[in-house]
């Protein structure tokens, strides 16, 4: 357990210094959509609740730079010697992203409330806290899924869809709020978050299944 | 100890291995060699366990690498290339590698780095480096935790001979003390020589040779016989005679296409006093050479 916190502990700090300008964009969007949002003449429990969803999808696509720059400089053929099981260090990546989301996205709250009471109009801090309990299982399972196929896929057809996902997942708040009005509860937001995060969890399993003890040589020979 | 049996691998539709059998005891140091696309690099990711064999067994201290990825922590593994964080520092790319190896301590990272000459570089970013220190420096990672089992892809690439020498020493020593199995492919084959006890091999995924140092010199014809004798004029007259073609090479007579015994028994019956008489041994190079393209 102890090394386990010691191999999290160094992959978070590493992937922290890898994202670079990301991880400063995670706290400025977060504090952003949520300063912007609070000018929009809609319910709090709209602007958190897309928020919590379109953010954390924003997010997820950050660490597919590092694990992709990993991929070009041949060091995954390295990690993947490392002596556990090549899901282990896709968990591992996993969970260092997380942190480092979950981290950001406080940081991020904090500032969009104090910048939204600046300006005027508040969202309550409770509110925004409850958008990133909706965001937590988005957030592992995009990342998760985000790690795995830019391990496994090796195109710029698949990087231009990543950019354009996270293009839209950006935009999105803004566009639902002014043309949709109060469409979503923190309920539905909740339900969203859940359905989209199996809808990324199941194909995730199916091809960790699918693969089974070839993922390494898959990663490795793509 | 690393024991491959029969394994064969396709990979891409291509059968890159072909029933390749090897086994490296440990305290042995293992040469592989063959060419470039031979099957040597798809070997060491099989005993690594990153890749699955098509048939046959691969077992390293015992267990199959595929199921038991924790015998890893003891295997040390030189990839070809250095493979390192161009923007870490030596110190941090030899860290965060212990780290994630769950190996780390830092006498043992602080030792290391002062048997391959990198304290003054520990702070400085790999990508400021030289290729010979950036080869050091996988070097030195690669020994991180004292590992039993060694993988080295062309450990000495890159390194000029001052290194080469200080490393294959390292290497013995290290194989001796530790009874570590090493396997350890080169092109150099003057490492071959002064580091390895077996030689195997590969052209085309297939096994051509396995053996003794030794046998691996005498696999093929020497080149002929070198005497040294005293009446140098008398010798070459009574070889000529013997119907032998001759070379004067650095106070040796080169008697080509010939056999000690025989030479000698010429000479000894005709008079001629022998001081000394050899094999015109080939070098390695010409030995690999010949093999191969046999």
């Amino acid at each position: 357990m102890k090394l386990a916190r010691a191999q999290l502990w160094e992959e978070v700090k590493f992937t922290a210094k890898h994202i670079g300008l990301n991880l400063i964009s995670i706290l400025w969007l977060t504090a952003t959509v949520y300063w912007l949002s609070s000018w929009v003449p809609v319910s709090g429990e709209t602007i958190v609740g897309i928020a919590s969803v379109s953010l954390a999808i924003v997010f997820s696509l950050f660490f597919s730079g590092a694990v992709f720059r990993e991929k070009l400089l041949g060091i995954h053929e390295l990690l993947l010697s490392l002596p556990f099981p090549p899901a282990r260090l896709l968990l591992l990546k996993t969970m260092a992203g997380f942190i480092i989301e979950v981290a950001g996205i406080l940081i991020g709250i904090l500032a969009g409330f104090f910048l939204a009471h600046y300006s005027g109009a508040s969202i309550p801090l409770t509110l925004m806290f409850l958008g990133l309990l909706i965001s937590i299982p988005l957030l592992l399972t995009f990342t998760f899924f985000v790690i795995l196929t830019t391990l496994l896929i090796h195109s710029g057809w698949f990087n231009a869809v990543k950019v354009r996902i996270g293009f839209v997942a950006f935009i999105v708040p803004f566009y639902v709020q002014k043309y949709f009005g109060n469409v979503l509860s923190l309920k539905l937001a909740l339900l969203i978050s859940l359905v989209l995060s199996v809808g990324v969890l199941i194909p995730s399993l199916l091809i960790l299944r699918f693969l089974g003890d070839r993922l390494a040589e898959r990663i490795l020979l793509v | 100890m690393i024991v491959l049996e029969d394994v064969r691998k396709t990979i891409n539709g291509r059968e890159v291995l072909r029933g390749i059998s090897l086994t490296v005891k440990p305290g042995e140091i293992h040469a592989y060699l063959g060419h470039n696309g031979a099957g040597k690099t798809t070997t060491f990711r099989l005993i690594l366990g990153l890749l699955v064999p098509d048939s046959g067994r691969v077992e390293v201290l015992g267990l199959s690498p595929l199921r038991n990825p924790e015998i890893r922590a003891r295997i040390g593994y030189l990839p070809e290339y250095d493979l390192l964080y161009p923007n870490l520092s030596v110190w941090d790319n030899l860290r965060r590698y212990a780290l994630l190896k769950g190996v780390f301590d830092e006498r043992e990272l602080r030792d290391l780095l002062e048997f391959f000459e990198l304290e003054e570089y520990s702070k400085k970013k790999v990508s400021t480096l030289s290729s010979g220190t950036q080869r050091r420096v996988a070097m030195a990672r690669t020994f991180l935790g004292s590992p039993e089992v060694l993988i080295l892809d062309e450990p000495t690439k890159g390194l000029d001979p001052e290194w080469r020498l200080r490393f294959k020493r390292f290497l013995k020593d290290y194989a001796r003390k530790n009874n570590a199995s090493v396997l350890f492919s080169t092109h150099i084959l003057g490492d071959v020589d002064e580091v390895c006890r077996k030689v195997t091999i590969i052209r085309k995924g297939q096994v051509l040779f396995s053996g003794t140092l030794d046998e691996f010199r005498k696999s093929v014809p020497a080149k002929g016989v070198l005497v040294k004798v005293g009446e140098l004029e008398k010798a070459l007259a009574v070889l000529e005679k013997g119907g032998y073609t001759l070379k004067l090479s650095k106070g040796y007579i080169l008697v080509e296409n010939a056999e000690p015994s025989e030479v000698n028994e010429l000479l000894v019956g005709e008079g001629v006093a022998v001081e000394e008489i050899k094999r015109n041994e080939l070098s390695l190079e010409e030995v690999y050479s010949m093999i191969y393209d046999n």
